[in-house]
């Protein structure tokens, strides 16, 4: 087909260019580090080259090659540069600078961009720190951003048996050539007119500033235990590979745990989920990457790792990284669909999303074999079977499950191979810090586990044509409970045991403290709060105190204050109070939003929960809890529509006082819906939330725009002839004519002067739900001139004027329904309050700032020593 | 067998466990048709929103029902019955999908999950809770 030329004006194919160089820059760099690091392991062809520099001058070719790629996606997002489609799809012209960095990492290929970024920074740091582990920790990790790389290349393969296969999705394609075919796509000038879709209204936020970045780089964090098990494994070195990376891991379970948090923080701030966890797809991944890294952590701390704690920290180490790539995997590939709020798109590289996945999933198991061949043959048949599940296409999926099953085969192959594994005799001892770390593991493991399982029901829905729905908070929540109190409780006496053998007498007496406090402190609560009496909670809140008093006991008697040394202790410490603060915030949270008329759908379950929306009219007060709602006004300000709420309470002499306001909004965009956001009232102990659920936008649009109000078509003046004591029945109201009121003396009208007199009528509106407003439309005679003044009722929407005084019983009047934009003005919203919640991010505060004081108490600790 | 091994076989046996009982809860995607032969059962719906019946959201009344008609994939249409606040961008949705159970008067949802389809950027997802 032969395409005609057309030249486009002010387009700046310059940045395309550059850009798609240094993509296959970083490509190419990447594959040539992993090959000279891999030759400088065995140091082969010996005098020819160093290829370790060789190894290192790739990797910092490709790393500089990464960071032009992501300086040019800047640049070309801070100048508009809408030739592009990812600028056009992720930003416009309105878009504030500021969420600049927002719209970088909203799409898959910034997403993938902004992880690539931190591994370089680790890999550089890892070059120059991993010592006698360089050749083998920097090839793989050279490997794994090959892999990355080729998914933003976006080139299309064509081979026989590949048939133009598009090898992943580029970031510079041009918008033209996304849209290839559209109308404006054949004006030479479209750039003139082009504006961006602009970012997700929910995404402009600060929140997303800083919460993609720091979940990312724990993302990225969670490579290097991986990376060190697998030099382990390789170079048989089983027991040394751990100490190197046992800093980087708790580093990760800080920024990784800082990193979820924060999404929990943006949740409960930003989306109107109802809290700060819903369990959702994205969440749950980000959490078992932490869960396991945890995990892997405490397994590697055992000192004179073997036995069974050597093999779990093999097995736990790269376990957190597989997650993050399985976690890609499902975002990616667009299979989570219906099942997240997240909104994910297909780039038609599940099938390569896959590869990787069951690559790096099958790279362990493969250098746990002793022999070359072996690994040789594994991964042969490994991807053998991958191929063949491409390539015939139709059973995709479960082909590659039987290659997951097959990949565990190794596993039991492994476990008798003692030579390769030291093993001992010597059963561990019930009374020793290491066998209660390994069941505190597998304990973490479990709960890991069954989430990754609830989230992939997506996947077993595809693979086995099931038709599970996705589960909800409380399938999710009931199990990790029980999870929780046993992980809470082993933190608060493991920390007490010794390695190897403790005295089960000592033990006990160095516990007893802690149990009795907590002991003490729940049945104060059991008689505080009558709420409190459920089994679960119960015991939820008294395993946390455990493990709070634990770890505060374990400061006081075993460090004797040495408060260098209690960083792990006060990141104990944080977790429970983490979990501590969710409980009661999500156990005693309160709609006081709840609407006392309608139809009550508790017959009908009790899962149906009709009651929590309720309907506030402007100027409107309504009692919700111990507050008295007052819904102000509504304002369009830019792209957001505003809604004043005012929070009364009534003083002790029966008048409301104004505590505070609160002004939710919502961010309106066409293109990609509008988005909700609340308003919060802080304190202390509690917060006040209150979101619109429901509004009327076009009459808000059309109030705030004199133009369009003015178009608003008016109906009809209708004429009446009422007596006192007559009705008018209009649409959906009556008006009841109760009479005149003089307001000026009337009895002594004297024939000779001009006449003048003031008339005030009253007539009552009802509708037939019992609402009522009386209109008072003034009639007034002065020196026989005739003046009448309208009046209108707001919440009916009726204008109504007295015309004419027939005669002493009849008059006329003029009725008209009017549709003025502040008539009737309502919301539908809620309003709930979080009693807690700063309980909840103290912990957090605590237990990242106690992971970091301990990785830094460690890497000082080596140094010195 | 040592103690170790024990406890790995404990945690195996409870997490196998715990998923079987975890599936066994679950909710299921139905047709209308599927969820009139269970009414005791909750039923996740997909369905078009059908524009040519009333689509009615009376806040005066109720600020909690909102009503329309539903066609699943199956082509039956239902009245549903959504006890919640109308979606801000309801009119918009292209592919809905209804969380509820179906009784006579029709499919009572307590939850909503509309998909809008955008002019040019990626189809988006918002749930409504």
């Amino acid at each position: 087909m032969e395409k005609q030329q057309i030249a486009f004006i002010g387009e700046q194919l310059i940045w395309g260019t550059l850009g798609n160089l240094a993509i296959s820059m970083a490509f190419a760099t990447a594959i040539l580090a992993f090959l000279c690091y891999v030759f400088s392991i065995k140091n082969s062809f010996k005098g020819i080259i160093d290829w370790k520099w060789m190894g290192r001058i790739s990797f910092f070719l490709h790393a500089l090659s990464v960071f032009a790629i992501v300086g040019i996606i800047f640049y070309i997002l801070v100048n508009h540069r809408f030739e592009y489609h990812y600028v056009f799809q992720h930003s416009s012209k309105s878009l504030p600078s500021k969420y600049v960095f927002a719209a970088f990492w909203e799409g898959q290929e910034g997403s993938t961009l902004l992880w690539a970024f931190w591994l370089e920074i680790i890999a550089v740091i890892l070059m120059f720190t991993s010592k006698q582990w360089e050749g083998r920790v920097m090839s793989i990790f050279a490997l794994v951003l090959a892999f990355l790389m080729s998914m933003i290349l976006g080139i299309v393969i064509d081979l026989p048996f590949l048939d133009e296969y598009k090898l992943g999705s580029n970031p510079f394609t041009l918008t033209r050539v996304h849209f290839a075919g559209a109308p404006f796509t054949q004006m030479p000038d479209y750039l003139k007119s082009l504006d961006g879709s602009g970012l997700a209204p929910s995404l402009q936020n600060y929140w997303m500033t800083i919460h993609p970045p720091t979940l990312f780089l724990g993302f990225a964090l969670t490579i290097v235990p991986y990376l060190y098990a697998v030099a382990g494994l390789w170079s048989g070195k089983l027991n040394e590979w751990s100490k190197p990376a046992l800093p980087w891991v708790f580093t990760g379970v800080a920024i990784l745990g800082g990193g979820i948090l924060m999404g929990g923080a943006w949740a409960y701030e930003s989306l109107n989920f109802g809290g700060f966890w819903i369990w959702d797809a994205v969440e749950n991944s980000s959490l078992v990457a932490w869960l396991t890294l945890v995990a892997a952590g405490h397994l590697m701390m055992v000192p004179h790792n073997k036995g069974i704690n050597l093999k779990a920290a093999i097995v736990m180490a790269p376990v957190s990284f597989i997650l993050v790539l399985y976690s890609t995997f499902l975002t990616k590939s667009g299979v989570l669909g219906d099942a997240s709020v997240h909104s994910f798109t297909d780039l038609g590289m599940t099938d390569l999303l896959l590869v990787y996945l069951f690559f790096f999933l099958a790279l362990p198991p493969a250098l746990a074999m002793r022999k070359i061949s072996s690994r040789i043959n594994y991964f042969a048949i490994l991807l053998g079977v991958i191929a063949l599940g491409i390539f015939a296409n139709i059973i995709l999926y479960l082909a590659f499950f039987s290659a997951f099953f097959f990949m565990l085969f190794p596993a039991f192959v492994n476990a008798k191979n003692q030579e390769y594994f030291p093993t001992t005799k010597k059963d561990d001892h019930i009374y020793s810090r290491e066998f209660w770390l390994f069941v505190a593991a597998l304990i973490l493991a479990a709960s890991s586990i069954h989430i990754t399982f609830l989230t992939s029901i997506p996947v077993f829905n595809k693979i086995f044509k099931s038709k599970f729905a996705p589960f909800d908070i409380a399938d999710y929540n009931g199990f990790q409970a029980v999870f929780a109190i046993l992980i809470l409780s082993l933190m608060a006496y493991v920390q007490h045991l010794r390695y190897k053998q403790d005295k089960p007498g000592e033990f006990w007496k160095r516990m007893i403290r802690s149990v009795i406090v907590a002991l003490v402190l729940i049945i104060a609560g059991l008689i505080a709060f009558e709420e409190f009496r459920n089994g679960l909670y119960i015991m939820v809140v008294f395993a946390s105190l455990m493990g709070i008093l634990g770890n505060i006991d374990y400061i006081i008697q075993y460090l004797k204050r040495k408060w260098k040394f209690a960083g792990p202790a006060i990141a104990h410490i944080g977790f429970g109070v983490v979990i501590l603060g969710a409980v009661i915030s999500a156990g005693h949270k309160k709609i006081i939003s709840e609407n006392k008329n309608g139809i009550n759908l508790e017959m009908l379950n009790a899962e149906f929960k009709n009651k929590e929306n309720i309907m506030l009219h402007q100027h409107d007060t309504v009692q919700m809890g111990p507050y008295y709602l007052s819904f102000v006004n509504d304002t369009i300000i830019g792209y957001k529509a505003y809604y004043t709420i005012d929070y009364l309470k009534k003083q002790k002499d029966g008048s409301l006082k104004k505590i505070f306001t609160l002004t939710p909004h919502l961010i309106m965009d066409d293109k990609k819906g509008n988005s909700v956001e609340p308003a919060t009232k802080h304190y202390l102990h509690k917060d006040v939330f209150t979101h619109v659920t429901y509004v009327d936008l076009d009459k808000l649009k059309r109030k705030s725009n004199p133009q369009l109000a003015l178009m608003q078509e008016q109906k009809e003046v209708q004429h009446f002839t009422l007596e006192k004591g007559d009705t008018i029945f209009g649409t959906s109201y009556y008006v009841i004519f109760e009479g005149f009121e003089a307001l000026s003396n009337i009895d002594h009208v004297e024939e000779t002067q001009p006449l003048s007199v003031t008339l005030r009528g009253s007539f009552v509106i009802k509708n037939f739900k019992g609402e009522q407003d009386t209109i008072r439309p003034i009639y007034e005679v002065r020196d026989n001139m005739l003046m009448t003044r309208k009046d209108v009722s707001e919440k009916f929407g009726i204008e109504l004027e007295v015309e004419k005084i027939l005669d002493d019983k009849q008059i006329e009047v003029a009725m008209r329904e009017v549709q003025d934009p502040r008539a009737n003005n309502f919301i539908i919203m809620q309003a709930i309050i979080f009693p807690g919640i700063n309980i909840l991010w103290c912990g957090c505060f605590l237990m990242v700032f106690g992971t970091f004081f301990a990785v830094i108490k460690r890497i000082t600790q080596r140094k010195n020593g | 067998m040592k103690k170790s091994h024990i406890i790995i076989l404990i945690v195996i046996a409870v997490s196998i466990g715990i998923v079987f009982i975890s599936l066994n809860s679950s909710e299921t995607y139905a047709s209308f048709t599927e969820s009139d032969k269970n009414r005791d059962k909750v039923y996740h719906v997909v369905g078009k929103l059908n524009r040519e019946k009333e689509i009615l959201y009376d806040p005066q009344s109720d600020a909690n029902l909102f009503t329309f008609y539903l066609t699943d994939k199956e082509g039956v249409e239902r009245k549903v019955f959504l006890h919640e606040a109308k979606p801000q961008d309801f009119d918009k949705s292209e592919q809905i999908v209804v969380i509820g159970k179906m009784q006579d008067d029709g499919f009572h949802a307590k939850d909503i999950l509309t998909k809008c389809p955008s002019k040019y950027s990626d189809a988006q997802t918002t749930e409504v809770k």
